[in-house]
């Protein structure tokens, strides 16, 4: 083709000569694909999608551990004075020595516990200056 | 091709916008290159520009308003992205881009990605001398066989005025083999 006479519409077409370097399209739509904001793509999370049950669950779970404390707050306002129960006590033949006991801590029957060691002389002098003391004696049998 | 108000929503759609852009992504990113090419000329700008550009119509889909075809719209986008970047490159390096793309020209010859003999470069080196508008139509009706009709849609230009600048740059062309 003389290049001197080249009419462009008539001619045979030149084309541009640009290469492209081989397998560049095999990667050309993964190199976009991460460029593209993923706020777009509408990844729903975990939390998003279960939103709701999450949480349920959270204000089960607080109503749950918050039952104690509730019942806590509740038996305060129930507590007896002690004058109350003094007198229950006293009034209600029905309750017997052993059932309190029964119903004291090892620990506090401990405390009730009357140090009731005596010493000989204290017994001597007690019983000596007792004026029945030969008759008990004597009635012994 | 379906009907494209259908592929546009499939787009918006986030359940189904990344299959359709993918198929976006496979019908028009070789004709995108090929206009990009003849533009920034090199093969790297070039992916760099491909990749903006999909980038940028994948942002821009919302706002996309469907008065004009997709086709088109696309093809501004690539022709503005393209043109932006040379004046960018060409103001870091501190020159003019017609310099600039001159210089690239003049260079082909060891570019391990261009295969082409003495005409090619000589055509090559013809257009860069034409205006900026005389180029972009000649490139887009020559090399990638555009109707003038779609070249009117994508540079929003009269179809009368295309014609006229064509021939302008051809006649220009013809003169430069010719004296060159």
């Amino acid at each position: 083709m003389d290049m001197k006479d080249l009419k462009i519409d008539s001619s045979e077409k030149i084309n541009t000569g640009f290469q492209i370097p081989e397998g560049y399209w095999d990667a050309f739509s993964e190199k976009v694909m991460q460029r593209i904001p993923k706020k777009e793509t509408k990844v729903i999370s975990f939390y998003a999608r279960n939103k709701k049950w999450i949480y349920s669950a959270a204000a089960i779970l607080v109503l749950t551990l918050s039952l104690p404390i509730v019942n806590q707050l509740q038996n305060k306002e129930q507590e007896l004075s002690s004058t109350e129960i003094e007198n229950y006590l006293t009034l209600n033949k029905s309750v017997s020595d052993d059932d309190l006991v029964n119903l004291l801590e090892q620990e506090d029957i401990e405390k009730l516990k009357v140090n009731t060691s005596i010493t000989k002389d204290a017994i001597e002098g007690e019983l000596s200056n007792n004026i029945d003391l030969e008759q008990y004696i004597t009635n012994e049998n | 091709m379906q009907d494209e108000k259908e592929f546009i929503n499939e787009l918006l759609d986030p359940k189904t916008q990344n299959v359709a852009f993918q198929k976006l992504l496979g019908n028009y990113q070789k004709p995108l290159y090929n206009l990009i090419r003849t533009i920034v000329l090199n093969h790297d700008d070039t992916d760099d520009v491909l990749q903006n550009t999909f980038v940028k119509i994948f942002q821009n889909l919302k706002n996309f308003k469907g008065d004009s075809k997709l086709f088109s719209w696309m093809y501004r986008i690539a022709t503005n992205e393209a043109i932006t970047f040379i004046n960018n490159k060409s103001k870091r390096n501190g020159t003019t881009s017609e310099a600039m793309q001159t210089k690239i020209v003049e260079n082909l010859q060891s570019d391990v990605y261009f295969d082409g003999n003495e005409i090619q470069i000589k055509l090559q080196k013809a257009i860069v001398l034409l205006p900026e508008k005389q180029q972009l139509v000649f490139k887009m009706k020559y090399f990638e066989e555009l109707k003038y009709e779609q070249i009117s849609e994508v540079l929003g230009t009269s179809v009368g005025a295309l014609k006229a600048s064509y021939h302008h740059a051809v006649k220009k062309i013809e003169e430069f083999l010719k004296t060159n």
